[in-house]
């Protein structure tokens, strides 16, 4: 479900890119010094993307320092340490917790119990600081478990939840972006369900689309037309919101990502070519 | 004021499809984005807003001379409706989603109006599939409602505004085909004169 939100890295400058990792460091590093060493692995692209947006919305000067890497030995890089990277940090814990704990119960599988196990004592920390933040998103995966268990052919229905939690986790960075964190939030799901449909067939899971449209689905071009304009729409919506919001700082990377990285994510999923460049 | 049908380069007689298509001819033609770091791009945008405000103000008089003489036929039991279509339409324009899609629940009669207004409704709240889905109903059990047909449309050519964002901040194009290609160049322009039109439906 993540990952989709990220740079489109050869329209960013080097210097836009040099930044946009430090971000990646600085979220990577508040993961390790506010929680724990294993939680670093829930490091998301998605998250950074909160991180700097919400940071824009202040024009206070990043506070930047050179740290060492975990995953390069030995190699130095750019860290930003600021309240919105803190928030991001916790907010992906609870999630990534909250995830894991859903997963638990559908699958029941050995992976996500020891993640589980992993995370429970950061997650303990992260709820504390955020317990509203954590009761939402625990009632919205339950919403959508339910709608799972129900066999919703509504992608509009089933991906409100997952629109939700996006929505109120940008709505506590800011007031303003709740909108757009609704159709992030949209977004993501329906990119997930959309990419999923081979691999649900294969396993007989549960996907909205196939509940709707059959087995038959990806052969119509008028099911693939009908994916696009919702997923148009929804890149619609975000820019709407995007371009009203006023941006302090980190302008171009957040220009990049949302014009360019999310299309770019569009166009690979739904070209015959597999997006290669 | 200039008589806006001379602004356009059409007559009061003309039909709706005229006035469109040179409304689109013209927006193409003074487009912002042929004149960036022209001189001429101020002038170009004056004529853009001339151009809008005189497309809005003919399309206003003619919904309203519609609106009009639709509105003698109806008998009382029709106004009873009609004021609880009002009612959401000014729920919907302040923001009062919930209420608006609570009180179409509860109306029985389910006609094109209906549908547009649960059309708005589920745009508002970000569901736009079933936004799609009213507006194609709404358009299609009236089909001469401009209204609707502009709704349903906007939302089918949404995504090029967004785009020629992107086309402008370099993106490699090579992956669309040529079909979308030509798509995109014949809609840039419809959707920019799409918001200027004050109904509900472009919002």
């Amino acid at each position: 479900m993540f990952g989709f939100i990220n740079i489109y890295k050869d329209e960013l400058k080097i210097k836009e890119y040099d930044l946009f990792r430090s971000y990646y460091c600085g979220l990577c590093k508040a993961l390790g010094k506010r929680y724990s060493q294993v939680v670093r692995l829930g490091l998301s692209y998605d998250m950074t993307f909160l991180a700097i947006l919400a940071d824009s919305l202040n024009d206070k000067a990043p506070k930047v320092s050179k740290e060492g890497c975990i995953k390069k030995r030995g190699k130095r890089n750019f860290c930003i340490e600021n309240p919105s990277i803190n928030f991001s940090a916790d907010a992906s814990v609870i999630l990534a917790y909250h995830k894991l704990k859903d997963d638990l119960k559908d699958n029941h599988s050995i992976k996500a119990f020891a993640g589980i196990i992993a995370y429970y004592s950061s997650f303990k920390k992260a709820s504390k600081k955020h317990p509203d933040m954590s009761l939402m998103i625990a009632n919205n995966l339950k919403k959508l478990s339910e709608y799972e268990e129900d066999l919703c052919p509504e992608i509009d229905i089933v991906a409100d939840p997952f629109a939700q939690i996006c929505a109120n986790m940008f709505k506590c960075c800011h007031e303003s972006l709740y909108q757009l964190g609704y159709n992030v939030g949209r977004l993501i799901y329906i990119f997930d369900a959309y990419k999923d449909i081979t691999d649900d067939l294969k396993s007989g899971s549960y996907n909205p689309y196939i509940c709707k449209f059959g087995k038959e689905c990806m052969n119509s071009d008028s099911f693939k037309k009908g994916v696009m304009g919702s997923l148009n729409m929804t890149l619609t919506a975000i820019s709407d919101s995007y371009s009203e919001l006023k941006l302090y700082k980190n302008k171009e990377i957040l220009d990049n990502i949302i014009y360019l990285g999310l299309r770019y994510e569009y166009d690979k999923t739904f070209s015959s070519n597999g997006g290669k460049k | 004021m200039t008589d806006p049908y001379k602004i356009l380069g059409v007559t009061p007689t003309s039909t709706e499809d005229e006035i469109n298509t040179a409304y689109r001819n013209l927006v193409k033609q003074y487009h912002p984005d042929k004149y960036v770091g022209n001189p001429l791009a101020e002038l170009a945008a004056e004529k853009i807003k001339e151009i809008n405000a005189a497309y809005d103000q003919i399309m206003n008089n003619r919904k309203q001379s519609t609106g009009q003489n639709q509105s003698y036929g109806y008998s009382d039991n029709n106004q009873n409706e009609n004021s609880d279509f009002r009612k959401v339409r000014m729920l919907i324009n302040s923001g009062r989603i919930i209420e608006a899609e609570s009180l179409l629940n509860s109306i029985q009669v389910r006609d094109a109006q209906w549908h547009f207004l649960m059309g708005m409704v589920m745009k508002k709240k970000g569901w736009y599939d079933m936004a799609y889905q009213h507006f194609e109903r709404a358009a299609s059990q009236d089909p001469s409602n401009m209204e609707y047909r502009m709704a349903r449309d906007n939302m089918g050519y949404s995504g090029m505004q967004y785009r020629n964002v992107g086309n402008m901040g370099g993106y490699n194009d090579s992956c669309c085909d040529g079909c979308q290609t030509l798509i995109c160049a014949d809609c840039c322009c419809e959707m920019c004169g799409g918001n200027l039109i004050p109904c509900i439906g472009c919002r």
